[in-house]
């Protein structure tokens, strides 16, 4: 019993309005990514899940009680924090059993969930040290630790690989995945990382001014953004935007770039039919352009400015119709236009999104 | 080369400058220091500064067993004796009071944290001498007046704005992740504060000790308003032995009394001047 409810949620800090009757079910064994900017309601929304912080308004239900005024410690939650919050006077074995010792839990019990924890997670060698001898990756081991000997039906993380450095930070983003596989307990986490957001969830809410834009697994808010600013968040390089005017024509869907080319969108799949045109954004991905077009159904021009290789990737930055645009290719192409050269880029409708120029929404 | 003689030059006018500045300020305390060795007629002849003769201890034996305070004549002793049951448990219950308010308002911040601590920020301004005559009339009401447990309780709630204050900045200064964990880990109020954040609290309670310590053996006013003829202060001892108008004033014997007074103090700075210093600067740093 460990699905969690969140039921028109309102948190104010005096005037100000952080969250405003968010709604947000997560079923039994989820893996929750709340993905957004910073000061965004992220950390809000778990601290309220946690009950460290006053709700203003709404209900917060856990395994279907309603937890909204419960103790943190009476919601069956461990919690995971971006500084570890090690306690720094005692030693990582003091560090684990705390919590359990404050429940005054027997003394083998204890033993036996430290040792298959640490076993769990390879901390076992640094038992008797205390965290500050201890690297940023094993401090948030530690920490870990502390959550899961808890034995929880719910983990919560903030940010917890955001003060690691980048290959620490992928070997325990693994780890990560690897333990909510095998424990198979709800999680929920919340990370500006988009990485982190894409490779963890099973589903990612994605937020901007206290409100979940979009909730959807990992491949549809890549590939179906709900929104300009799902659109505009996910993904590196971020997805070309081209702004102009949509209008049906004789049965046909068509889009025209202003100042460029008019594209044949008719086999893009609106989420309601066309009516009507009107100013539209047209979204794709860097990725899903492609330098030879082959027999790709749709064309656009592409005038290079920048090329950037990363690697295993190589990026092109330039404009299309006067308006800024990237391509992202593999780097066995071995391609390095020089400045200013002009090539015709194609893609498939299928690829591409289309959004309302003033509300942003998908179309 | 011509740097480095520039340097050693501006060296040796920066030393000169400490060295007279010592001198300068340890100059009374070289005064005090030969006198109190010195007999009264040696002083009625000799220049305030020169060396004594026949150094005695006779004036710090009379200053502390006794000199006349008034009609009483046992010294100093009885003061030094009062002083330090005033101290001590003011110092405490001060310091326990201070650091579990700014542990409340720091971590747990009910409601109306910030006017509390407003209060106590504007309170610490006010000159106490204001308060003294309602506080006279409220302790005598409650019969705590002329006792040591009134002057103890007039040192902690004086001592509270300045505690609240160092405490809450420095738990400020604490990552509120810990306490999140902590709350987490199921700890409530008393027992995060005994087992968590005490523990995290050496390094300011040193220089609530320092403080509070120096401060309260230092009073002379509520001392001598306060505790009452049976628990005066070595501060109020000591005022009336200096300040005793009838015969001729025994210089020596003043001297000697006067360090004796200050010697607690003078102890405790010299021990912790690191703490102490550390302990200005955390006051200071964090809001």
């Amino acid at each position: 019993m460990a699905e969690v409810s969140i039921e028109n949620l309102d948190i104010r800090f005096g005037a100000v309005s952080v969250l405003n009757d968010l709604n947000l079910q997560i079923a039994e064994g989820e893996f929750i990514v709340l993905l957004g900017s910073s000061g965004c309601g992220k950390s809000t929304l778990l601290n309220a899940i946690a009950g460290l912080i006053d709700v203003s308004g709404g209900k917060v239900r856990i395994g279907g009680e309603d937890k909204t005024d419960a103790e943190p410690k009476d919601r069956g939650i461990g919690m995971v924090f971006q500084s570890y919050a090690l306690y720094p006077q005692t030693t990582v074995e003091g560090n684990l059993s705390f919590g359990l010792r404050m429940a005054k839990m027997p003394k083998d019990e204890i033993a036996r969930r430290i040792d298959r924890v640490s076993k769990m997670l390879q901390i076992e060698p640094y038992l008797k040290r205390r965290p500050a001898a201890l690297s940023g990756g094993q401090r948030q081991r530690v920490a870990i630790g502390r959550a899961l000997v808890r034995d929880a039906d719910i983990y919560l993380f903030d940010e917890p690989l955001s003060n690691l450095d980048a290959k620490l930070r992928a070997e325990l983003r693994v780890e990560l995945k690897e333990l909510h596989q095998t424990i198979g307990k709800t999680m929920i986490y919340v990370t500006h990382d988009q990485v982190e957001a894409m490779t963890l969830a099973t589903r990612i809410a994605v937020m901007q001014n206290g409100v979940i834009q979009q909730l959807a697994a990992p491949e549809d808010i890549y590939e179906r953004p709900a929104n300009l600013f799902v659109a505009g968040f996910v993904g590196s390089p971020g997805m070309n935007f081209f702004s102009g005017h949509l209008r049906s024509e004789a049965g046909k869907a068509v889009f025209a770039i202003n100042d460029g080319p008019e594209i044949d969108v008719s086999d893009y799949a609106f989420d309601a039919p066309l009516e009507q045109g009107g100013e539209a954004v047209l979204g794709i991905r860097p990725e899903h352009l492609f330098v030879d077009a082959g027999d790709l159904p749709l064309r656009l021009p592409f005038t290079v400015k920048v090329s950037e290789s990363m690697g295993a990737d190589s990026v092109l930055w330039g404009t299309t119709a006067g308006q800024k645009a990237s391509v992202r290719f593999g780097s066995d192409l071995k391609l390095n236009p020089p400045r200013g050269s002009e090539m015709e880029l194609g893609f498939s409708p299928r690829a591409l999104s289309l959004f309302d120029a003033e509300s942003g929404v998908r179309l | 080369m011509r740097m480095s003689s520039e340097k050693t030059l501006a060296r040796t006018g920066v030393y000169a400058f400490l060295v007279i500045s010592a001198a300068f300020f340890l100059m009374p305390f070289y005064v005090m220091v030969v006198t109190s060795l010195k007999t009264m007629d040696e002083i009625r002849v000799t220049s305030i500064f020169a060396l004594p003769d026949t150094p005695t201890l006779q004036a710090w034996v009379t200053a502390w067993q006794s000199a006349c305070t008034g009609l009483n004549c046992n010294g100093l002793s009885v003061g030094f004796f009062n002083s330090v049951m005033i101290m001590v448990p003011a110092t405490v219950f001060s310091i326990l009071l201070g650091a579990v308010t700014g542990y409340a308002l720091s971590f747990w911040r009910p409601k109306g944290t910030g006017l509390i601590f407003g209060i106590l920020l504007v309170a610490a301004f006010i000159p106490y001498q204001v308060f003294i005559y309602p506080l006279v009339r409220m302790l005598s009401q409650v019969g705590l007046y002329n006792s040591l447990a009134g002057i103890v309780a007039i040192h902690v709630i004086f001592g509270m704005p300045i505690m609240v204050l160092l405490f809450r900045n420095y738990y400020a200064g604490l990552p509120r992740d810990l306490f999140s964990a902590a709350r987490v880990d199921g700890g409530g109020f008393w027992v995060i504060f005994i087992r968590l954040i005490l523990p995290l609290s050496p390094p300011i309670l040193i220089v609530a000790v320092i403080l509070q310590s120096t401060h309260i053996w230092n009073d002379f006013l509520f001392g001598l308003v306060f505790a009452g003829s049976d628990n005066q202060p070595m501060t109020v001892l000591l005022n009336n032995i200096v300040n005793s108008t009838q015969g001729e004033k025994a210089y020596n014997v003043n001297m000697a009394a006067t360090i004796l007074t200050a010697a607690v103090p003078l102890i405790i700075y010299l021990a912790s001047g690191r703490w102490f210093v550390r302990g200005i600067a955390a006051g200071a740093v964090k809001g």
